[in-house]
């Protein structure tokens, strides 16, 4: 297995999909190859900033947005 | 999800009953106290945030002509959602979009016997110490923003809000398998795109 099939693989390694021999072959690459061994940290850090960066997120919705909302379902109150 | 923490909890049962009536002091209620969440997942699939305004505007009047379906067996935040993500997903799909740019070159290369053509150092930092500085984190915000289309969508609706690949496959109507692939690469993008804060490098 070389680094290009681990780096194929990384997605179904980290949800655990991998069949039981695949998952041998490419826990011995990795325990023989630093950068397989960083990306996978790298891609496994990507992951979990992109949730942490969007969960912490707070977005408050303009009022003139606000308005316009409440506007547009008068007007399918009146609509019916 | 992101609205999945408090999915223990049921919603004030005045609440849910002015939603099916469809009062208006309710909707302003919902409008203010979720609105802002729906801006931010409608403008992550988006990518613009004047079409993020008009989905989340679509979505509030679809659930308001929908609101007798609603019967209190989702909390009222998860229904709003999806429904925020269908409208945006329906934006989507009704414009003529440009053809994407390649992203070739936000994904690994490899030398001619499959060794990483690139040397990769570890990142020291825990994720959450490097998120709790508002900076990095809107740093990683804008890096999923520059994501091609396909692949920022798919991070969105897989990653962000914690949909399923078949749920996610069904959503966009495409295969699982191309599901998986766009993930795949959508989070190997990322990683290059954050990899010159994350290495403590000069973003």
């Amino acid at each position: 297995m070389t680094c290009r099939d681990v780096t194929d693989f990384l997605d179904a390694f980290v949800a655990d999909d991998l069949a039981p021999d695949v998952r041998g072959t490419f826990e011995r690459h990795l325990s023989a190859c630093v950068d397989c061994r960083h990306f996978l940290q790298q891609y496994q850090q990507t992951v979990a900033a992109g949730i942490c960066a969007c969960e912490n997120e707070t977005v408050v919705i303009p009022e003139d947005l606000v308005r316009a909302i409440l506007a547009a379902i008068k007007d399918v109150e009146i609509g019916n | 999800m992101a609205t999945t923490s408090d999915e223990a909890t049921r919603d004030d049962p005045a609440l849910v009953a002015g939603l099916r009536a469809g009062e208006s002091a309710t909707f302003d209620v919902l409008i203010r106290q979720y609105g802002g969440r729906l801006l931010a997942v409608t403008r992550r699939i988006l990518g613009n945030d004047d079409e993020a305004r008009e989905a989340v505007q679509e979505a509030f009047v679809a659930a308001f002509r929908a609101r007798q379906q609603f019967h209190g067996d989702a909390r009222i935040s998860t229904w709003l959602h999806r429904i925020a993500v269908n409208a945006a997903l329906m934006r989507l799909r009704s414009k003529k979009r440009r053809p994407e740019e390649s992203s070739d070159e936000l994904l690994p290369t490899f030398q001619a016997d499959g060794h990483h053509a690139e040397r990769f150092a570890s990142w020291d930092e825990p994720v959450d110490v490097a998120l709790s500085r508002r900076e990095t984190a809107a740093f990683v915000r804008e890096a999923i923003d520059r994501l091609p289309e396909s692949y920022r969508v798919v991070l969105t609706l897989r990653d962000i809000d914690g949909l399923s690949t078949e749920e996610t496959a069904r959503m966009l109507d495409v295969t699982s398998n191309a599901v998986k692939i766009r993930l795949h690469r959508a989070r190997m993008a990322l990683r290059t795109l954050l990899a010159p804060r994350f290495a403590g490098e000069a973003p």
